[in-house]
């Protein structure tokens, strides 16, 4: 797969000149950036299902069962759709906000109809939060006591 | 129209011929010049419609690149890993219902339904 996607990135450029790659940007992102996209896009989803698949054993190995090879590969199956689906309703969720990024509040968002997920989403954002604030006290710290020892 | 105008002078050298023929030439001048001017203007007009179409366009909502916060990243990342483990712990649950050491595809499919109303 990798070796496919330094093909595409070294060889297509050479073909055309920027200007026409420019404007096939500029038309909607097709030829060699489209093949780009494609080849990329399949690496990154088979990374998924790959981490996916290793969560599923971890799970299944951990209650002490054995577990199929299509069951694990349907569920890296299903947990991608589901992401499709997400990404889908996060990206309208922030386009909805004004926003050009997405928020942690969307995700929650996303789970509002199951009460116990977004409770569970809610404190592992609060934690998340947390983790951030002190990572940035001990950063300022770090910075102050640099700033020290070059005076 | 300077060469009508210079006529004019050689051809008439009486006043009263001269002066409204005069009016008229430098009238036909202006209007001459009116009119090209009006010809680029209109131009320049629809050419700053066409850029201002072009970048209509690119802005446009649907074009519109949207990112993701990196905390909103990982609470996307824990949202999944939730739905793969309720998955297999689901169907966990349904094999060793049925006492069976393997989960199988028919298990799968039996929690499934009620899976995707959850998530």
């Amino acid at each position: 797969m990798e070796v496919n996607i330094f093909i595409a990135r070294f060889d297509f450029p050479s073909i055309r000149s920027e200007n026409q790659e420019k404007e096939m940007e500029a038309v909607g992102g097709s030829g060699s950036s489209e093949v780009e996209n494609d080849l990329e896009m399949k690496l990154l989803r088979d990374r998924f299902r790959l981490s996916a698949i290793s969560i599923a054993e971890s799970q299944v190995s951990k209650n002490g069962m054995e577990v199929s090879k299509v069951v694990v590969a349907c569920v890296a199956d299903l947990a991608f759709k589901y992401t499709e689906r997400l990404a889908k309703d996060l990206q309208l969720f922030a386009q909805h906000a004004n926003r050009k990024s997405v928020n942690m509040e969307d995700v929650i968002l996303c789970a509002h109809r199951n009460e116990h997920l977004s409770g569970l989403l809610r404190t592992f954002s609060n934690d998340l939060k947390v983790k951030d604030r002190q990572y940035e006290r001990k950063r300022k710290k770090e910075v102050k006591k640099n700033d020290k020892t070059t005076i | 129209m300077f060469l009508f105008f210079f006529g004019d002078l050689l051809i008439s050298n009486a006043n009263y011929i001269w002066f409204p023929s005069f009016l008229l030439t430098m009238c036909c001048v202006i209007l001459f010049y009116c009119c090209a001017h009006l010809q680029h203007l209109v131009a320049g007009r629809i050419f700053q419609f066409q850029s201002l179409y072009r970048v209509g366009a690119g802005s446009s909502k649907k074009n519109r690149t949207t990112s993701a916060n990196a905390s909103a990243l990982k609470l996307t990342c824990e949202l999944l890993r939730v739905f793969i483990t309720e998955a297999v712990q689901r169907a966990v649950a349904i094999a060793e219902a049925e006492g069976d050491t393997q989960i199988e595809a028919t298990h799968l499919e039996s929690i499934l339904p009620q899976l995707l109303l959850d998530f």
